[in-house]
């Protein structure tokens, strides 16, 4: 990120697109696990009050997590990992 | 992180400026709505018992709303003085009556979109439906969070900045008072964005309540999440609620000095209900407690939000915070400054977007050649930056101007609103742009100062509104006079 001007076309609509898409999607697959983990302990209605309060932070980290990985392949790389670890664990080890 | 937040910033900026000032005016929502009726200013130095006004209340829709499915009530408070009742059912209507009289006012107060369409615009846009203008304006504040992160990130040493400015030196002043505005307002900036996705969440964020609760699971979780009184009141005929006895419990219950709005569900017949409700005065919550009674003997029937578990009580006051109930006079004043601060940022942002990209040295001979992208962007920013102001100026004046009794007036003062802005902006597509900012500038300062003038004459009740105009109106005028040297 310190040149950005070496940052190709391709590279920049792959790093808007995995913001977009792939920083929404970690945030959501990050909700559905936090909230699940959290039913055990507060009940069903404050687990989904307070585990979807980390989401739109996710997002945002998600946005700015895209555009400093050093290439956008990383970027897709690092969210579809992250996402599907949590979302294996919400059906998992939580189911 | 720099590149991020420029593009983002340049993306997005116009329409956070928009949702920075609406939302500013939103905090003083009640108090504007006070100032565009100002049939109501001579009302603001009454004072009239709670218990008295709620009683009148309950005789004027005793006597003209007899036969409906449930009353509201409105008790006056300094933001708002006059007695509002409403009803609802076949015929539904609402009336402002003096809480004095316990009738209509003499000269009937005008109808505004006062305060709350602003206040609308800052949550649901305008022009597109008000979902999607709620989540457009939802993501915008993810965006606000992560502009304001990488913000710092950019400017590393902005706090040391901030104690060196510079005066007259170009886009290095804009810089700097980009950078001011950004550290000066930055607990303000923080807590609004993070409190405002807060109350936004479920919205963007619906995975979590359809993981736990099914696919259409919302009603069951809005039903566990905000729990209604759910027993009936007896079968009674014919009783007029007496209303100040259940006052004074709701008082002592709650150790407020006032009560908030009141509702009779089927006044005077089968099972009828009397819900009050708590007056969020002084304390940050949402999720408003209320108590509701049997009309007929005064019986409680249920409480609500009074013992809320520890993340519905954070979820309420989070909340609480960003719509700023609990803000007492100085705090709101705060409150209103600080996000015409975060407005500042916004637009100072951009003007050094386009300072850094302006050409001022051109090898050829004549004016140098500015890039399209630069010269779109140098002049929107004149028609939403100095255009916003003279629009909502105009919005205040045309609410003055249109006769009072004229039919569709909220209409008429939005359209002049969007007509004066729509000018705005073609004059700054077309004319030369220094010309169009102190034109639009000197407008809006003189609107704005003449209107606040206006309102300190015509009553005691707005002064705060009629100071702030003032103030707007002068540093408006004092920011052209600066850009004519």
């Amino acid at each position: 990120m310190r040149r950005p001007a070496a940052m190709s076309r391709c590279s920049v609509a792959s790093r808007v697109a995995a913001a977009v898409l792939g920083g929404y999607g970690m945030a959501a697959a990050a909700v559905i696990f936090l909230t699940a983990a959290l039913v055990p302990v507060l009940g069903r209605v404050d687990a989904v009050w307070l585990g979807t309060m980390p989401g739109t932070l996710v997002f945002a980290a998600g946005i700015m997590l895209a555009f400093a990985a050093r290439t956008a392949l990383r970027v897709w790389a690092w969210m579809v990992g992250i996402s599907a670890v949590l979302v294996a664990l919400r059906f998992t080890v939580l189911a | 992180m720099g590149w991020l937040h420029n593009w983002l910033g340049l993306l997005l900026g116009w329409l956070l400026f928009v949702i920075f000032v609406t939302g500013s005016f939103g905090y003083y929502r009640h108090e504007v709505t006070l100032m565009m009726t100002p049939e109501l200013h001579d009302l603001a130095a009454v004072q009239v018992p709670q218990v008295d006004a709620a009683q009148r209340g309950v005789e004027w829709l005793s006597a003209n709303a007899s036969g409906a499915e449930e009353w509201g009530i409105l008790l006056p408070d300094e933001k708002s003085p006059a007695l509002r009742v409403s009803w609802s059912g076949l015929t539904p209507g609402e009336q402002i009556l003096d809480p004095r009289t316990g009738h209509p006012l003499a000269v009937a107060p005008r109808q505004t979109g006062g305060g709350d369409f602003l206040y609308r615009i800052h949550s649901d846009l305008h022009f597109i439906s008000p979902i999607a203008g709620r989540i457009l304006a939802s993501l915008i504040a993810v965006a606000l969070l992560v502009l304001l992160i990488t913000g710092l990130i950019t400017h590393r040493h902005i706090v040391r900045n901030m104690f060196r400015f510079r005066r007259g030196k170009g886009w290095r002043t804009r810089l700097d008072v980009h950078n001011l505005t950004a550290v000066l307002g930055l607990p303000f900036h923080l807590f609004i964005t993070l409190t405002a996705l807060v109350t936004v969440m479920m919205l963007v964020m619906p995975w979590g309540v359809a993981s736990v609760y099914g696919a259409n699971g919302i009603g069951a979780f809005a039903e566990e999440s905000f729990p209604q009184v759910t027993v009936k009141g007896r079968v009674e005929q014919g009783s007029t609620p007496e209303l100040a006895p259940l006052i004074g419990r709701a008082l002592q219950h709650w150790r407020t000095d006032s009560v908030g709005e009141i509702n009779i569900e089927h006044p005077g017949a089968h099972g009828s209900r009397i819900t009050l409700a708590h007056p969020i005065r002084g304390i940050a919550q949402f999720r408003k407690p209320s108590m509701t009674f049997d009309a007929a003997d005064g019986r409680l029937l249920g409480t609500t939000n009074d013992q809320l578990s520890t993340v519905s009580l954070l979820h309420s006051q989070l909340f609480g915070l960003h719509v700023g109930h609990f803000a007492g006079p100085t705090f709101r004043f705060a409150l209103f400054w600080l996000g015409l601060v975060g407005a500042a940022m916004v637009a100072t942002g951009h003007l050094l977007w386009t300072a850094k990209r302006w050409r001022i040295n051109a090898n050829v001979a004549g004016p140098p050649q500015q890039r399209p992208a630069v010269l779109i962007v140098h002049r929107l920013n004149a028609a939403v930056f100095a255009g916003l102001p003279l629009a909502i100026a105009a919005y205040f004046w045309a609410n003055r101007i249109i006769p009072a009794s004229t039919a569709e007036r909220p209409v008429l003062e939005q359209n002049a609103m969007f007509i004066v802005w729509g000018a705005a902006a073609a004059l700054a597509l077309l004319a030369p742009a220094r010309f169009v900012w102190r034109t639009l500038l000197y407008l809006g300062g003189g609107a704005l100062l003449t209107l606040g003038i206006l309102n300190l004459s015509t009553g005691p009740g707005n002064l705060i509104m009629a100071m702030n105009l003032c103030i707007l109106g002068a540093a408006s005028i004092g920011t052209a006079l600066r850009l004519t040297r």
